[in-house]
């Protein structure tokens, strides 16, 4: 035997002796049981955008999941477990996200999913963690449709786009108007955004004069659009893309407008300083509504920004609020589940937890009914809460 | 009629840009007929270093002089380290063409960060109405710019000696050399006008749009690409024209159908150009190396 071994030729004998290296090395990985934790660890996924178009949101998303990492770690961990973070680029884009989640799955000590911005995104990566069973607690991705799929894994901090882009539109009708534009990007967020426009502004008896569509991330030219919407006389234009694209076209917008005053009303997503970066002087005046703010006075939120002011020197905003409720409501999720990190996803919907953004709960497809919406407008390049609206608002 | 218009003076303002960045590739393309790949990246560099220099309080005048330098500049240093040393291999050029445009983006994106950025610029917000016209004084300038830049080509390639030698290395590459011009400097200052153009057209950009960031190189690329092929690659003035076609069709088909359909239509545009008038607009020979 020994002869025969010698009489085959080197390259073969070095191919056989890898092929059982390899072999024996996959049977003692298979050892590990899927899921396990390593002992005192609760090995947690972030996936977000960190490069990108959606970069401001996602590395703000991130900062607020280091810090309740950070604190919650400090304090003790969860039921006496440390949490081990790690972060996944999903550049907001579905390609990219859907190779991060293969990435997530194949990693069997990671126990749940968080800090998902992009809903086009992470709506690429569900069906890949349901699979695995690997329970999804998402930040910001706001397409209402993510709820409807049916995947129990599933929930999100944020009260989706149904009810945002609702009350902005509600809004309109709080300040009067009659006749509005819609500009919205073509992907399915923008989509999601002007179905729900459209309805709300058939609740509320507005018009929609002029609706505008543009590619995101590769538009930078609103020029025509805004011509188009300027000849259609709105009173104001429901801007419903992101801050990078809706900044670009405000600051377009005067040498299409002209003389004529034409509000905006923007969408919680360009609440924060790109967006009055890129507007520039033609952003004054813009009307935000949104489900956090910073200056919201409970003690929670309060708490919440000197932290964060103290970690990072500037003022969080909705993305770091959702980011660092994230880590919170799994926590208690995990302790309400007795410290255990099995059927998570139930124990999540579960949770009814006082936040940064309010009181925070879960219906049973994982969304967030919602608990207040905030007004605020753009004066002197800073985003000025309104109390008086937001009482008009939630009053009407 | 009016809104015809606007849109119209909407599409021939980008034109101009896309003009500018297409008279970069043209003008490589003529000469080596090589496709600079790496174009893209130095405009954005380039644009980059001006937004900077005006953001950090330099005058006007300096930041733009200092970003068409270094956009000159690193369009010399890649011809001389990415190109010279492939020259008389067909493929290889192109290769390190993307391999140096990477290297590029990725120092700016370590210095700029990714995310998107406005570009201060006088005027931005300042408008005028001319009956129903509403026009801006920065159109004036873009379109001004432009056609400024376009005659000063056009007075060097004629009139000058520079230009003459451009033509006759483009004509004739080997010929031109034992003519005695020197080729290699004639190639070098090549790339640096091409850049120039790019970084000309990247600040108009910026200052139009109020939007850059560092893959606006490769973004930009594919309009400003489609008008080199439409004009006729290896041409200047059909680099010009393509520039102002697509601009203006893309315009009117935003003002007139759905914004939708731009990608679309910018495309079914290029594809008709090829196959049936593959040599642009301008009717450029092609030219075969044996």
């Amino acid at each position: 035997m020994a002869r025969a071994w010698r009489a085959t030729s080197w390259w073969r004998r070095v191919c056989s002796a890898l092929g059982g290296l390899s072999a024996l090395g996959l049977v003692l990985s298979g050892c590990t049981g899927p899921g396990s934790n390593e002992g005192n660890v609760i090995h947690v996924a972030a996936s977000a955008p960190l490069t990108g178009d959606g970069a401001a949101y996602g590395i703000e998303t991130m900062y607020g999941v280091r810090l309740a990492v950070r604190e919650i770690n400090e304090s003790g961990g969860i039921a006496g477990k440390q949490i081990k973070l790690t972060e996944f680029d999903d550049q907001c884009d579905a390609t990219p996200a859907a190779t991060v989640a293969n990435q997530i799955i194949s990693d069997k000590s990671i126990v749940a999913v968080i800090g998902n911005v992009c809903s086009g995104a992470t709506n690429a990566q569900l069906p890949i963690f349901d699979r695995a069973g690997l329970p999804v607690l998402a930040a910001t991705t706001s397409n209402p449709n993510l709820s409807t799929l049916g995947f129990d894994i599933f929930s999100r901090i944020i009260p989706n786009d149904d009810v945002q882009a609702a009350s902005t539109v509600k809004f309109a009708a709080v300040l009067g108007y009659t006749r509005i534009a819609v500009l919205y990007p073509s992907d399915d967020y923008g989509q999601a955004m002007f179905t729900v426009a459209q309805r709300a502004a058939e609740e509320y008896d507005i018009e929609i004069v002029a609706a505008e569509t543009y590619i995101t991330g590769s538009t930078t030219d609103f020029s025509s659009v805004l011509a188009n919407i300027a000849a259609a006389n709105p009173q104001a234009v429901f801007l419903a893309g992101y801050y990078a694209d809706m900044g670009t076209a405000v600051s377009q917008s005067r040498r299409a407008f002209g003389d004529k005053q034409i509000a905006f009303l923007a969408n919680a997503q360009d609440q924060n300083q790109e967006f009055i970066d890129l507007a520039g002087e033609a952003g004054e005046g813009t009307w935000v509504t949104n489900v956090y703010d910073v200056t919201n006075p409970s003690e929670v939120n309060q708490r919440f920004v000197t932290a964060y002011e103290e970690a990072y020197g500037n003022k969080p905003g909705l993305q770091a609020a959702a980011g660092y409720d994230n880590v919170y409501v799994l926590k208690a999720a995990v302790e309400a589940n007795g410290g255990s990190t099995e059927n998570l996803a139930a124990a999540i919907r579960s949770v009814v937890y006082e936040g940064a953004m309010g009181r925070i709960s879960f219906d049973e497809n994982g969304d967030n009914p919602g608990g207040g919406t905030v007004v605020l407008q753009l004066r002197g390049g800073e985003w000025v809460f309104d109390t008086e609206k937001t009482e008009a608002l939630n009053g009407l | 009629m009016e809104f015809f218009g606007i849109q119209l003076l909407n599409g021939l303002t980008a034109g101009v840009v896309y003009a500018m960045l297409a008279v970069g590739y043209s003008l490589v393309y003529g000469i080596l007929q090589q496709i600079n790949f790496a174009h893209g990246y130095v405009y954005m560099f380039g644009t980059f270093t001006t937004m900077a220099l005006i953001t950090g309080g330099a005058p006007l005048w300096l930041a733009i002089v200092v970003g068409l330098a270094t956009g000159a500049l690193i369009a010399v240093l890649v011809e001389r380290f990415a190109y010279r040393p492939v020259r008389n291999n067909r493929l290889a050029p192109t290769v390190t063409a993307v391999g140096i445009g990477l290297v590029i983006e990725n120092v700016a994106r370590l210095i700029w960060g990714p995310q998107i950025r406005p570009m201060p610029f006088p005027l931005q917000s300042e408008y005028f109405t001319v009956g129903p016209f509403v026009m801006t004084p920065l159109q004036i300038v873009v379109l001004g710019t432009g056609l400024a830049m376009a005659a000063i080509m056009g007075l060097v390639t004629t009139k000058t000696n520079l230009g003459r030698a451009m033509r006759a290395v483009r004509d004739d590459l080997p010929t031109a050399e034992l003519m005695g011009i020197p080729v290699n400097r004639v190639i070098v200052f090549v790339y640096a006008l091409g850049a120039v153009f790019g970084v000309a057209g990247g600040i108009l950009y910026g200052a139009y749009y109020n939007n850059i960031s560092v893959t606006m190189g490769f973004a930009g690329t594919l309009n400003a690409f489609t008008a080199t092929v439409i004009g006729g690659i290896g041409s200047i003035w059909g680099a010009f024209a393509g520039g102002i076609l697509l601009g203006v069709v893309q315009s009117l088909v935003t003002g007139y159908t759905d914004s939708a359909m731009v990608n679309t239509v910018t495309f079914l545009l290029l594809i008709t150009f090829l196959i049936f008038r593959p040599n642009g607009l301008a009717g450029v020979k092609a030219v075969i190396r044996l």
